[in-house]
């Protein structure tokens, strides 16, 4: 999957003041109101549809929303679910990326294409998987009931379910992260005398640091939005299995409109967290890094 | 011939590699294949029965035509948006593009919530479109609008950096040749774009094919109407129907697959012969 | 420390790399291993640091078998092209480094650690930097930071691959007359790495000169220019011309007015380059339409009168042993 929306790693150019051969000031106006309202139109109106709703009947309203025990035991999951997923992927997303970036092996390609699986899966699906394996009438069934061992319909379902939809991100970031470092510096370390677990943590860990933050908040984002497949999993029972967005979903059905939104309002706000976080450390990433590579210098 | 490994005097190759196979193994290929094992149960008879129900193929060509339709939307749109913030400074920016990963960020559920509001005919959108005879909600237009929300950032994130690295001279040159500002955009700058717009709008396209949370909202569900596949496999599945589910999403999954390749094909080529000259 | 490389091979996917190489490096001697891309220069120093493994032949440190010891076993320092710093420590960190992650038993103090840095600093005339990030020096500087931080850990053996290839030609002359300084005050066995044969012939006590995975010959400087043993090393160590099956260098190539003797070819004259003490001559010679390079003192350009479109004289002085490599070949 292309780097579409992985971590920027070099600045990006200014944008260059129109010469005489750019298209004409009208031309260029008519282009940047046409972005901008469709931009408006279709991504500012909807996080703006949000709060204003939540709002709708009042603080009191938005408050009594987010003390109800049921949205409490939903942030509770919600926040569970990630603390779980997140470090299994950020380890899996770290072993990845070194035995990616800094080996050669056949299949190499084929394994940077599974890890881009779960991005092409559609979430119901996803959750329908973990039904099939581990549901009543699935392949682990039988071997589960007879334990007493829920998964499907319970938080290790829920758990499962986001795990797998959230298995690229971390990869994501630092597979061309650390391409692009190269190995030069490790076998420097390396050659100084230094052991393979120091290579590792005082050269390697420092280099990307950044690069796993940042896969680190988007991991978390998806983790704790994640729906489709959550909901297939989680059999929908209140205070129990409902995660944030599930219990939108729940009580926008049951048309308790401003209480959906109230909630909703925590993932937006969420979101937005998210989107300053990561470009905070981009900014950080950008202005570290240190290019000690190719360069022509006039000075001894 | 051997196993040459690069770099071989680095740690870890074995523990890292063997980590994250036996991860995927166990968290995303074992999981897949109950889908493919499940449906397999029925046989291909079975399976083409199961899928070419009129229900089925209609949610098939809801959600592939109205995956198509966003995309390319997605694609104009997401040009123009990609050109403005590369070429164009104003004030505000660097905020503008922040908003851009904005459906990247925000949960699914929340989008559909606040789409379907907004363009339902009590909407501040739906109400102002229904004079004309236009509905959003609860029609195929709906679901358009949903993917285009969802597939935005994927243009746009495809097409900046592509942008960014294109060359002033080769525009200078074609000017100083003769050619109008549109020839130039026509001749020069797209053929040098195109490789990262159609890899753009494969992206969103993928993305939109598959999408549940966002759409199931605002489509209101009526099936051979507004009933997109995933939603069909949802029904399904409450019905406990798990072998009519996995037929159906088996074609889902072969066909999110063959974009996947398809994509990393394209962008491998993209990388090996430059999007500019 | 004296190194021996035994019958050494590598095959890397599709070429070999390396094809039987044997060569000895005696104690104390500044090296060079010379030769085009792809001669198999840098795998052969790769090997001998430990960061490759050879796939047939045997490595000797000192008379012992290194073969199968790890890189961080060797006590060889590495200076790479692209200088390799660690780019989120300081330079005094970079130098420390190779102390730092001593294992406890061996490792010095802190302060100990700290005094030898600054040292090794002061040694390459860095100590005022010692504060900075990599990013903020010059591609010398860094090179510089480079060597102190393998000199560091005391190595028996400092390797150098293509140390300033990355670099201006200006900064390469000072840094190259520096090396050659800094190994007559250290004294540590020195093999590095280039391509450019004007840096082996300056710098080195010893070149070995390589192609294709092979070593073509292995000798002084004097040696390897004078006496080269193969028409390859003659070639790639400095400019030539064929006379009649000869190999002639432009130094050895006498212009005259009239035609002195019986080797002697008429040639036009082409271009005329003035270079400090001697003037370089271009000329397509008259019979068979070969060019001919000749350098001649600048006294002898003035005495000429040359000019371009003149004819004059070209014949080959009497080198002894003549070059005689093959049958004669079109230019």
């Amino acid at each position: 999957m292309p780097q579409a929306l992985a971590m920027r790693t070099s600045a990006p150019p200014r944008p260059r003041r129109a010469g005489p051969a750019a298209e004409p000031a009208l031309v260029r106006w008519i282009l940047m109101a046409t972005a901008l309202a469709f931009l408006a139109l279709f991504l500012a109106l909807p996080l703006v549809v949000v709060l204003t709703e939540a709002f709708r009947k009042g603080v009191g309203v938005y408050a009594a929303a987010l003390r109800d025990p049921d949205a409490l035991a939903a942030v509770r999951l919600t926040l569970l679910t990630a603390a779980i997923a997140v470090p299994l992927n950020l380890v899996f997303g770290v072993a990845a990326a070194w035995s990616i970036a800094k080996f050669t092996f056949p299949g190499k390609q084929l394994l940077v294409t599974l890890i881009d699986v779960p991005f092409t899966v559609s979430p119901v699906i996803a959750g329908m998987m973990f039904v099939l394996l581990f549901g009543a009438q699935g392949w682990f069934g039988p071997w589960l009931a007879d334990h007493g061992i829920g998964i499907v319909f319970a938080v290790p379902g829920i758990v499962l379910a986001t795990i797998f939809v959230t298995v690229p991100f971390v990869a994501r970031e630092l597979i061309p992260l650390m391409q692009e470092q190269g190995t030069e510096e490790e076998e420097a370390a390396m050659v100084l005398g230094a052991s393979g677990w120091q290579t590792f943590r005082r050269i390697t860990i420092p280099s990307i640091k950044w690069g796993l933050l940042y896969g680190v908040i988007v991991c978390n984002a998806r983790a704790m939005g994640e729906f489709g497949a959550v909901s297939v999993v989680s059999g929908h029972i209140r205070g129990v299995t409902n995660t944030l967005p599930l219990q939108v979903e729940i009580l926008y059905n049951e048309y308790h409109l401003a209480a959906a939104f109230a909630v909703a309002s925590l993932l937006a706000l969420l979101a937005i967290v998210t989107l300053v976080a990561r470009s905070l450390v981009e900014w950080f990433e950008l202005h570290r890094r240190t290019d000690t590579t190719h360069e022509q210098e006039t000075t001894a | 011939m051997s196993l040459h490994r690069k770099a071989s005097v680095l740690p870890g190759f074995g523990l890292s590699l063997g980590f994250t196979v036996t991860y995927l193994g166990l968290v995303v290929l074992i999981p897949l294949s109950t889908i493919f094992v499940k449906s397999a149960g029925l046989g291909w008879t079975g399976l083409w029965d199961a899928v070419t129900t009129p229900r089925v193929l209609a949610s098939y060509r809801l959600s592939l035509l109205a995956s198509l339709t966003a995309a390319v939307i997605s694609a104009v749109f997401g040009l123009v948006v990609a050109w403005v913030l590369v070429r164009y400074p104003f004030p505000g920016r660097r905020l503008v593009d922040a908003l851009v990963d904005l459906p990247f960020a925000l949960p699914t559920a929340v989008a559909g919530i606040a789409l379907t509001t907004l363009y339902g005919p009590n909407g501040w959108l739906g109400a102002r479109l229904a004079p004309f005879g236009i509905r959003v909600a609860f029609t195929p237009l709906g679901i358009v609008v949903a993917l285009t929300f969802i597939g935005l950032p994927f243009v746009i994130r495809t097409l900046q950096p592509v942008l960014e690295d294109l060359e002033a001279d080769v525009e200078e040159a074609a000017a100083s040749l003769g050619a109008t500002r549109w020839d130039t955009f026509r001749r020069v700058l797209l053929p040098a774009i195109r490789p990262a717009l159609i890899t753009g709008f494969a992206l969103a396209f993928a993305r939109a094919v598959g999408e549940y949370g966002s759409v199931v909202f605002i489509s209101g569900n009526m099936p051979m109407r507004t009933e997109i596949a995933p939603l069909l496999i949802m029904t399904k599945l409450e019905q406990y129907d798990y072998a009519g589910a996995s037929a159906i999403a088996v074609v889902l999954l072969v066909i999110s697959f063959t974009l996947l390749v398809t994509i990393n094909q394209l962008s491998s080529r993209n990388r090996l012969t430059g999007a500019t000259d | 420390m004296s190194i021996e490389v035994r019958d050494v091979s590598k095959v890397f996917v599709g070429s070999q790399a390396l094809n039987g190489v044997s060569l000895e490096i005696p104690a104390g001697e500044l090296v060079a291993l010379l030769g085009p891309s792809g001669s198999g220069k840098t795998t052969l120093l790769r090997i001998i640091a430990g960061l490759e493994a050879p796939d047939s032949g045997t490595i000797h440190f000192h008379g012992e078998d290194a073969t199968e010891r790890h890189v961080r076993d060797r006590r060889v320092g590495f200076v790479f092209q692209h200088y390799a710093l660690f780019r989120h420590m300081s330079v005094l960190e970079n130098v420390a480094f190779g102390l730092r992650v001593r294992p406890p038993s061996t490792r010095p103090n802190e302060a100990e650690i700290r005094r030898r840095a600054h040292d090794l600093l002061r040694l390459v005339q860095l100590d005022g930097v010692a504060g900075r990030d990599p990013s903020e020096l010059s591609g010398g500087q860094r090179q510089r930071v480079a060597l102190a931080r393998a000199l560091a850990v005391e190595p028996n053996v400092l390797l150098l691959d293509e140390p300033f290839g990355s670099l201006d030609a200006k900064v390469r002359k000072e840094l190259r007359r520096w090396l050659r300084r800094l190994h007559d005050e250290i004294h540590v066995t020195s093999v590095f790495v280039t391509h450019d044969q004007e840096e082996a012939l300056e710098v080195a006590d010893r070149i070995v000169v390589m192609n294709e995975g092979r070593v073509e010959q292995v000798g002084t400087p004097e040696e390897v220019y004078e006496h080269p043993a193969s028409e390859f090393v003659y070639r790639f160590l400095g400019d030539v011309n064929l006379f009649h099956g000869r190999l002639v260098r432009p130094h050895d190539v006498e212009l005259a007015r009239t035609a002195q003797g019986a080797g002697a070819v008429l040639a036009t004259v082409r271009h005329l380059r003035p270079f400090g003490a001697v003037v370089r001559v271009e000329l397509d010679g008259l019979d068979g339409g070969q060019t001919i390079e000749v350098e001649v003192a600048r006294e002898r350009y003035v005495e000429l009168a040359l000019q371009k479109g003149d004819q004059v004289y070209v014949s080959p002085r009497e080198v002894d042993p003549p070059h005689r490599f093959g049958r004669e070949r079109p230019a």
